[in-house]
């Protein structure tokens, strides 16, 4: 009898077991691609908070891309082609006049029709929305001479312009709908362009998947290539490189920490150098550290760090030492020796600065990004040169960026992608940069910049590399190394946009991402 | 019974009242604000001053707190400052998977759990000793470790079940069923120790007791027993344990959530904590604090089903 019992609440175990295995049995996964090339599916780590396209960060560009066109597309490798701009350039010299000739009878999938008076509205909106891209047009003004051609007048010089209007501008180059800026509460949970898809949003669940069908009014309707594309959010590195080896997920972002991993698996990889990631000297006139204030200080910090044992400890082989803030126009691979390991040298500048002991400072940082390792390893080589650096990390990566920005700290961890000189100084280094906590200005630099933003073609090179010399020379920053990012993507997807993406252009356009053959 | 349910209505009323007062206060003095994230490192200081005014981010704090408490008490929970979707709307969408969730883990570590108390109360044997190992395992695995692990067996190498990903029931019950599979299991394993043990020690006590002989003597068969006598009075304390056990799921679901990718009220928060978007944190922490009132008044009214004595206080 007693076994009986013992067998019957065994037997409950068992079934539980059992009916656990006939549902695994029922059929495959819904969200798998059918590997026909029919359906998409991206990995992202985050969702976007909303889907207006003013406010969507660059990180999270896909999310928008899909349903907006850009005014000028920029191609995996970075080569420029026409969007909803068929033509475009500067008005005369000084390089803030600038000028597009719109793509004739395109139709936004919500009925509105592309005129140049409708870009002029979109360009206005964003520009007061307050969005991370608003800064970059901030007191323009813009014009439609006539139903196809928008003037853009910059408050102060803008070289490359274009740039600002491809994927990399975001909500700049996104142009909403006339119909959506009638009611931009709508842009939140909808999407109102003229891109190759269209949000389905009875089949998305905010923060979960998005899920996007073919818009029929698209212009451009050979470089559709898929019948339903779908982002999943999935936060998890671990959990997104499972789903593609279990074949719930086609593309999603390269991670160092699981390459390895999917390597083993047959997951496709490529991967671009494109984040520095070291410190951000910010007190430099010393009023926290004094010591920081001397500029041979901040020179010995770099000397003291040897960032190919750093690089190799942390990124293993996905990540390059450097000394400086950009890959783009300026990049000189002489600059990265500037800084060649040498402690001792290090040792002599602390000495003939005054500080022969060596000096303590804080540094802000972030788990974020692997901030906070980067700062220990950092802090392991200053000790040895007889610097003390204490870490304090901030897990709220907001938190952190906001104390950071106050002058609270004299230096930072800092992760900034590489971006074109003149995008990089209102942020990084220019007087009222986000990254200048301490309004640091430099005459020399200030001096370079302005050139730069009015200089003509043949001499923005030079320029730019005397900028760069100058950033290095006076060594605000202590970058050890360019982090990456790339893709991960399965045999299901067509290698050639995600593997063509370059350090200057790391994300691929989602409008060339193809069916494999 | 009336006496019960004004102690719970007033008890809960306080609860609801200061877990609002103290999610909003931590929220909102936590440094950094939805501006700051909204405008990003390109924001100017006019831009992010400018943006708090509209956002009312610069109103005294007891100001807008009372205009969320009013609200609230309308039934109006406000708006995403991100989305400006009604955060009821926003929180109705993810209760699926986390109640899916929750109350699978707890249909499953009950079942299993009792069951197997059962089996080791009767055995003392073997199953005895393994239920004291599963107990000791359940209890020590991290539960996203275990995740991972199942995920690896039946996901990738026996390609069974999702790695993750969640299907609504209404769009496919059998789908929905093979979504949780691994997600239950995960987050229920360690209350399934629990119980087990729960159920175990607390049989053992009423088996070992005179009335069992009794019944035995009177030649009731061991099967009446067992679920008719002895199960109903070991049960009280494992229906204490099932209510703690209830309210510690929903805080479990935050990690197990993240490990599966499941759109559910665990991620939700975490997302709209980093992002200060204090309305939703609001209205994500009353519904978890709600379910920890509906928890006590069940465990008490259970209490009350399975005890006269309790029942007449």
């Amino acid at each position: 009898m007693t076994s009986s019992v013992t067998r019957r609440l065994l037997a409950i175990s068992a079934t539980i077991a059992v009916a656990a295995l006939a549902l695994s049995a029922c059929s495959n996964s819904p969200t798998a691609s059918n590997g026909d090339g029919e359906e998409l599916t991206i990995a992202l780590q985050a969702g976007p908070t909303t889907l207006d396209p003013a406010f969507v960060d660059q990180a999270l560009e896909y999310y928008v891309d899909l349903a907006y066109s850009p005014l000028v597309i920029r191609g995996s490798d970075g080569t420029l082609r026409p969007g909803l701009a068929t033509k475009w350039g500067y008005v005369g010299d000084g390089n803030t006049h600038f000028q597009f000739t719109l793509r004739e009878g395109v139709e936004f999938a919500d009925g509105g029709e592309l005129t140049a008076q409708g870009v002029v509205d979109h360009l206005t909106y964003v520009q007061s929305a307050g969005g991370s891209s608003s800064a970059l047009i901030a007191g323009a003004v813009f014009t439609a001479p006539d139903d196809l051609t928008v003037d853009i007048v910059f408050a102060t010089p803008v070289p490359n312009a274009e740039t600002f209007f491809t994927q990399f501008g975001v909500g700049l180059t996104d142009i909403i709908s006339p119909d959506g800026l009638a009611d931009p509460a709508s842009l939140g949970t909808s999407t109102h362009g003229a891109g190759p898809y269209v949000l389905d949003e009875t089949a998305t669940v905010a923060g979960d998947h998005y899920v996007y069908t073919p818009n029929p009014t698209y212009w451009d309707a050979e470089n559709v290539h898929w019948d339903k594309v779908t982002i999943k959010v999935i936060a998890n590195q671990s959990s997104i490189l499972n789903s593609m080896k279990s074949g719930q997920v086609d593309i999603a972002a390269f991670d160092y920490t699981t390459a390895a991993d999917a390597e083993s698996a047959g997951i496709n990889a490529h991967s671009v150098p494109n984040v520095f990631s070291g410190l951000n000297l910010l007190d430099r006139a010393g009023s926290l550290v004094p010591a920081l204030g001397d500029q041979r200080v901040r020179q010995a910090i770099n000397f003291a760090i040897d960032r190919q044992t750093v690089v190799e400890a942390i990124y293993s082989e996905f990540a390059d030492p450097t000394t400086q803030t950009t890959r783009d126009v300026g990049f000189q691979e002489e600059l990265d020796n500037y800084y060649a390991y040498d402690p001792d040298r290090a040792r002599a500048l602390l000495a003939e600065a005054g500080y022969p002991d060596g000096f303590e400072f804080t540094v802000a940082s972030t788990p974020f990004f692997n901030g906070d390792t980067m700062v220990q390893a950092i802090a392991g080589q200053l000790a040895e040169v007889g610097i003390t650096l204490k870490m304090e990390s901030i897990a709220d990566a907001t938190e952190w960026s906001t104390r950071m920005a106050s002058g609270e700290f004299p230096a930072a961890w800092i992760g900034y992608g590489s971006l074109p000189l003149f995008v990089e100084g209102p942020s990084l280094f220019l007087p009222t940069a986000f990254f200048n906590a301490f309004h640091s200005e430099d005459p020399e630099i200030t001096g370079l910049f302005t050139q730069l933003v009015v200089a003509g073609p043949e001499d923005v090179q030079q320029i730019s590399e005397d900028l760069e010399a100058r950033i290095v020379d006076l060594a605000w920053f202590a970058p050890v190394g360019w982090t990456p990012l790339g893709y991960y993507w399965t045999d299901l997807v067509d290698s050639e946009a995600l593997e063509t993406t370059t350090g200057l252009s790391p994300i691929a356009a989602i409008v060339d991402i193809k069916p494999a053959d | 019974m009336t006496r019960l349910l004004a102690r719970w209505l007033v008890t809960s009323v306080l609860l609801l009242f200061v877990v609002s007062v103290l999610t909003f206060a931590l929220t909102a003095l936590a440094p950094g604000d939805a501006a700051r994230v909204i405008l990003g490192m390109n924001g100017t200081q006019e831009q992010y001053e400018a943006l708090r005014l509209q956002l009312g981010l610069d109103d005294p704090l007891l100001v807008r707190y009372w205009e969320w408490l009013s609200g609230a008490l309308r039934g109006d929970l406000g708006e995403s400052i991100f989305s400006g979707q009604p955060v009821v709307e926003i929180i109705g969408g993810r209760l699926g998977p986390t109640f899916s969730l929750v109350f699978g883990a707890l249909i499953f570590s009950a079942v299993i759990g009792v069951a197997l108390g059962i089996a080791s109360a009767r055995s003392r044997g073997f199953l005895s000793k393994a239920t004291d190992v599963i107990s000791l395992a359940g209890a020590s695995i991290p539960n996203f470790w275990l995740g991972f692990l199942l995920v690896t067996a039946f996901a990738v190498t026996l390609p069974l079940l999702p790695a993750t990903g969640y299907v609504e029931f209404t769009d496919s019950p059998s789908e929905w069923a093979r979504s949780l599979v691994l997600p239950v299991i995960t987050l229920g394993i360690g209350g399934v120790a629990l119980i087990a043990k729960q159920t175990r020690d607390s049989m053992s006590r009423q088996l070992s007791l005179e009335y069992v002989d009794a019944m035995r003597a009177q030649g009731l068969s061991e099967q009446s027993i067992v679920f008719r006598h002895v199960l109903k009075n070991a049960a009280i304390p494992i229906t204490t344990v099932l209510g703690v056990m209830f309210i510690g799921l929903f805080s479990g679901t935050v990690l197990v959530e993240n490990v599966f990718a499941l759109p559910g009220l665990g991620g939700l928060v975490v997302q709209a904590t980093a992002s200060h978007d204090i309305p939703v944190v609001q209205g994500v922490a009353l519904v978890f604090a709600v379910m920890v009132v509906i928890a006590n008044l069940a465990v008490d009214l259970i209490y009350g089903l399975l005890n006269p004595k309790a029942r007449a206080q």
